[in-house]
Formats: C-alpha cells, sequence, structure tokens
C-alpha cells in the first residue's frame, strides 16, 4: 500500500498555546480516514495544514511520499469548513472557475455534476442553494482535476439525517469508483462508522488512538456493557484525558 | 501563472459589480464632460477671475495647486486641451471598489482557500490579483477618457494640435497610468491585508480619501509653526496626477516616475511580504 498522506510530529501553536502536538499519522491509498475529535480538538488545524493553508510551526507533512507539496496539492481536493463557492455564479460556472485554475479539461464538469446530483441545477445561482446543494457542489470543486486525495472538513455538518446519507454514498462511490483516497473529520464517530476504514481519535491537539473498522467493532463487542454505542465508546476514550 | 489570471478574468467577468462599475465607469465620463459644459456656459466670463483669487488664497494657506493649462472661458474648450485630465484620476475611485470587492469577495466567501490550496505559491496567487487589478484599472481609465474624448469632441470640437503635441500627450498618458497602477498597487495591499470585501473598501476609500488631506494639514501646521514651507504633498500619487496634467517638464516627469515606481513597489512588497506569512481562514 503507497502512502497517501503522512505527517511526521506535526505541530501547530498560536502564540504559546499549542493547538495540535506531536501528531504522526499515516493514510494509506484506497482508505477512508476518520478523524473525530469535540470541537476545537485540532481537525480543521490539520487539514488546514495539509491543505498549505496554513503553516506547520514544528514537524512535516508528506504528499504522496514526497516533500514537495506544492507538486503534491495538484492532486488534492478540499472542502475546509463552509463550502467555499462564488454565490453569484452557477453550478457550472463554479465548476468552471476551478477548471481554468487547474488547467484542467472542462468536459468533466457534466459528469463530475450529475455524480454529486447537481446535473439539473441550470442557472439557479449557487446562492440559492440549501445547505446540502451547496456542500455537494463544493465537493464537486474538489473533484476538478481527477484528485487522488480528499480532504473533507465536516462535510455533514448541518445537514439532515438524508442530506447526510446522500454525501456519505457519495464519498463511498468516489472511494469505490475513482479510488479516491478521503481524510474526513468529525466529531461523531456514529456518522462515520458506516463509512471510515480507519480511525484517528483527536483530542486537545493530540493523536490518542489509531484504529482499524475491525479493531472498533471488536473493542465495542468485548466492552463489559454488550450493546455500547459508539458515542459512549467515543467519550470512554477521551474521558480518560 | 497564466492559469490563475484566467480565472481571475473569469471570475471579474461573471462578477455583475464588474459590469455596474464599468457602467457607471462611461456613465461619469460622458457626465464629466457634460457638467465641465455646463459649469462654462454658466459662468464662463467670471471663471478667469475666480479662478485668480483662488489661486492667490490657497498660496496664502500654504497650500501649492498651479492652475496653468485650465482654460479660462468657453471658447477654450476642447477635447484635445481636456485630453490629459480625462485620464487624470477620474477612475480612481471605481476603481478602488472594484479592487476591493474582487479581492475581498475572495476572503468574504472562503473561495481563496480553493486556490491557496492548490499547487500555486502564495506569491503567484497575490501578483495574479495584482496583474487583473492593473490590466483592468488600465481598461477602465483607457475606456473613460475614449468616451470623455468622444463626447468633448461631439460638444466642442477636438480643437487644433501642434506637431509636439501627441508625443508629449503619450508620455503624460503613460505617467498618468504608471500612477494609476501605483493605486492599484496600494488597494490590493489594502485588501490583501483586510481579507474582508466591506473592510477593504472602507481603508481604500480612506486612503484616497484622507491621505492627501492629512498631508495638507501637516503642511499648513508647518508652515504656521515653523515657518517653514515643506510640500510632502507633492509626493503623493495624485498631487502628481494633477501635476502631470498642467504640462511636463522635467522635475515632474522624474517625481512622478519615481512616485509611481515607489508606491508601486512598496504596496506590493508590504502585502506579498503579509500573505506569504498569514494562515488563511
Ligand atoms: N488562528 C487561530 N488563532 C488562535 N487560535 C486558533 C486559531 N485557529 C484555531 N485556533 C484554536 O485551535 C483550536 C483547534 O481549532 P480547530 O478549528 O482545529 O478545531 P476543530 O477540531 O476543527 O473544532 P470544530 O469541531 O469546532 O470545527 C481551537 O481551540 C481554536 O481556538
Ligand atoms: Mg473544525
Amino acid at each position: 500500500m503507497s502512502v497517501i498522506l503522512r505527517t511526521n510530529h506535526l505541530t501547530k501553536r498560536y502564540g504559546h498555546r499549542t493547538v495540535l502536538s506531536d501528531l504522526s499519522m499515516t493514510i494509506y491509498e484506497g482508505d477512508i480516514y476518520g478523524l473525530i475529535g469535540k470541537n476545537g480538538a485540532g481537525k480543521t488545524t490539520l487539514i488546514r495544514m495539509a491543505a498549505g493553508l496554513a503553516s506547520p510551526s514544528d514537524g512535516s507533512i508528506l504528499l504522496f511520499g514526497k516533500p514537495d507539496l506544492l507538486q503534491g496539492r495538484k492532486e488534492i481536493g478540499t472542502v475546509i469548513e463552509s463550502p467555499a463557492l462564488y454565490p453569484g455564479m452557477t453550478a457550472r460556472e463554479n465548476l468552471i472557475t476551478q477548471c481554468k485554475l487547474q488547467d484542467a479539461d472542462p468536459a468533466q464538469i457534466e459528469s463530475i455534476l450529475s455524480l454529486v446530483g447537481l446535473g439539473d441545477t441550470g442557472a439557479k445561482k449557487a446562492k440559492h442553494f440549501s445547505l446540502g446543494m451547496r456542500q455537494r457542489l463544493a465537493i464537486a470543486v474538489s473533484l476538478i482535476g481527477n484528485p487522488r486525495l480528499l480532504l473533507l472538513d465536516e462535510p455533514t455538518n448541518g445537514l439532515d439525517p438524508e442530506g447526510i446519507r446522500e454525501i456519505r454514498n457519495l464519498i463511498l462511490k468516489l472511494n469505490k469508483e475513482r479510488h479516491i483516497t478521503v481524510l474526513i473529520s468529525s466529531h461523531i464517530l456514529g456518522e462515520l462508522s458506516k463509512l471510515a476504514t480507519r480511525y484517528g481519535i483527536l483530542h486537545h491537539g493530540v493523536l490518542l488512538e489509531e484504529f482499524t473498522e475491525n479493531e472498533l467493532w471488536e473493542r465495542c463487542s468485548k466492552a463489559e456493557d454488550h450493546d455500547m454505542d459508539l458515542e459512549e465508546y467515543f467519550l470512554q476514550k477521551i474521558g480518560g484525558n | 501563472m497564466k492559469h490563475l489570471l484566467k480565472s481571475d478574468f473569469y471570475k471579474l467577468r461573471k462578477a455583475r459589480y464588474f459590469w455596474v462599475c464599468l457602467v457607471l465607469n462611461l456613465v461619469l465620463a460622458a457626465g464629466t464632460v457634460f457638467l465641465l459644459d455646463f459649469t462654462y456656459k454658466m459662468n464662463g466670463d467670471t471663471l478667469a477671475a475666480q479662478m485668480e483669487e483662488q489661486q492667490h488664497n490657497m498660496e496664502e494657506t500654504g497650500v501649492n495647486i498651479s492652475m496653468d493649462g485650465i482654460p479660462a472661458s468657453y471658447e477654450e474648450l476642447s477635447a484635445s486641451n481636456q485630453l490629459i485630465s480625462f485620464f487624470t484620476g477620474n477612475t480612481t475611485l471605481i476603481i478602488a471598489v472594484l479592487i476591493s470587492l474582487f479581492v475581498g469577495s475572495e476572503f468574504n466567501y472562503g473561495t481563496m482557500k480553493n486556490i491557496a490550496s492548490k499547487n500555486y505559491s502564495r506569491n503567484k496567487i497575490y501578483l495574479s490579483k495584482l496583474i487583473a487589478g492593473v490590466v483592468t484599472a488600465i481598461c477602465f481609465t483607457l475606456l473613460f477618457a475614449l468616451t470623455a474624448t468622444l463626447t468633448a469632441a461631439a460638444l466642442w470640437g477636438f480643437g487644433d494640435v501642434s506637431s509636439g503635441f501627441w508625443g508629449e500627450a503619450f508620455a503624460s498618458i503613460g505617467l498618468e497610468l504608471l500612477l494609476c497602477s501605483a493605486y492599484v498597487s496600494v488597494f490590493v495591499m489594502f485588501s490583501m491585508l483586510v481579507r474582508q470585501n466591506g473592510g477593504s473598501l472602507a481603508a481604500n476609500i480612506c486612503f484616497l480619501e484622507f491621505i492627501s488631506l492629512a498631508v495638507m494639514l501637516g503642511e499648513v501646521i508647518i508652515k504656521k509653526v515653523l515657518d517653514k514651507t515643506v510640500t510632502l504633498s507633492n509626493y503623493l500619487i495624485d498631487t502628481n496626477m494633477n501635476a502631470i496634467m498642467s504640462g511636463l517638464d522635467k522635475t515632474i516627469v522624474i517625481r512622478s516616475l519615481c512616485v509611481g515606481i515607489v508606491f508601486f513597489a512598496a504596496a506590493t512588497l508590504i502585502g506579498m511580504h503579509d500573505f506569504c506569512r498569514r494562515d488563511i481562514r
């Protein structure tokens, strides 16, 4: 398995406050890596550093096994916090802008739009979209240029159960059909459990532990309380700190 | 870099404020000429005396603004003698608005994240915004001048020009466009520092409105207190724009070249340095 993203002792400080400390993690090709942590754990900070929006105070990042991040970023797509779109443009125009930026073939626009279920939005401007539509459009923008890695920061934030399911199915499809590796953050373990293949629990800027899908179910079933749910498991993990 | 510019121009083309500003620019161009026409028709005969008096008053307070080259009567008006004035600072305010919206929105919408997380260095992203801004500003200024000149020619005729006219006109226009680009560089800098369209609009308009006022006030105070005449305002962008309008000489050419280049370079360096250093939210 080839390494897609690796961080070595990554640290971020704002003034005297350390928001991410000594974080070393590896994401392999084909993973859907679920990053779980409560509000303020440092999830966004980690993703912003991987995307090049913030610079590490210490430590290093490798993209696709290489330290040349500028080159590596050609092959990543990002949705960080709220969906970043031009509200005065239609879905198609938003994608054209991104195609021009990345010198990507505009022929892919139609297939990406129908993939995210926005094929029929026509002349409707992004500012008139619902939140779910904007989230999906933001994912569509991140798919321009056939990225190998998607960094998704809480892409289901504020969505209803149906919207959450749509995004989940979309991510699964991208992972299965387009072989895109995904790093997705959330503060709800249960939300990622139907999706992720590997997990990392982030708490107060520290990566408490990493485990696979199978390990998660094993641990949950071994617990004394047999039907302990995932959130309790998560709370137990971070409660120890 | 080419692709950054392409997407920047595409965004401008798709933005409503761009077209609003463009139409406003053209309307203002024609409007300025009609206003001038109206002013001279109304009080053309008393204008010469008024100007002299104003000049005298200003000299007493220590402010130095030359009134050479301003026509003293309606008959003296022509498109050719107003040509340089059509390049002089008419579009600055509109460009300040345009650039504040263009650069600030990128932060307001969060779309700067989409750009900065791609394979472009921060310097290139900054330069692309600056170049797009300069090109737009020059086009706006040329369009303003073209519209105003055509309107003026229709109203007053183009007027007879001497053989040296076009040489000096092109030199003056070049200098005016350089100074205009210096303004663009300052506007882009403030917008990149403030990172918000409302805030950068305020910052840019304040810069435009208050800097000459502040400097002039400084001069007046120095004159009153120290009884010394210093002309700080000679080193402001708009003073040089106006100076060029009233005729080129060696001092003015060199001074406006220096002022244009220094403002342009200093603002770009400051803005770029900050943009490279700071995290993007
Ligand atoms: N620019 C900044 N200056 C100072 N502190 C910051 C800055 N950005 C983030 N922080 C702090 O870093 C910590 C981690 O923030 P981060 O946004 O990464 O958390 P998060 O895990 O994404 O939380 P949430 O679930 O609320 O999105 C927070 O305590 C936040 O206050
Ligand atoms: Mg966050």
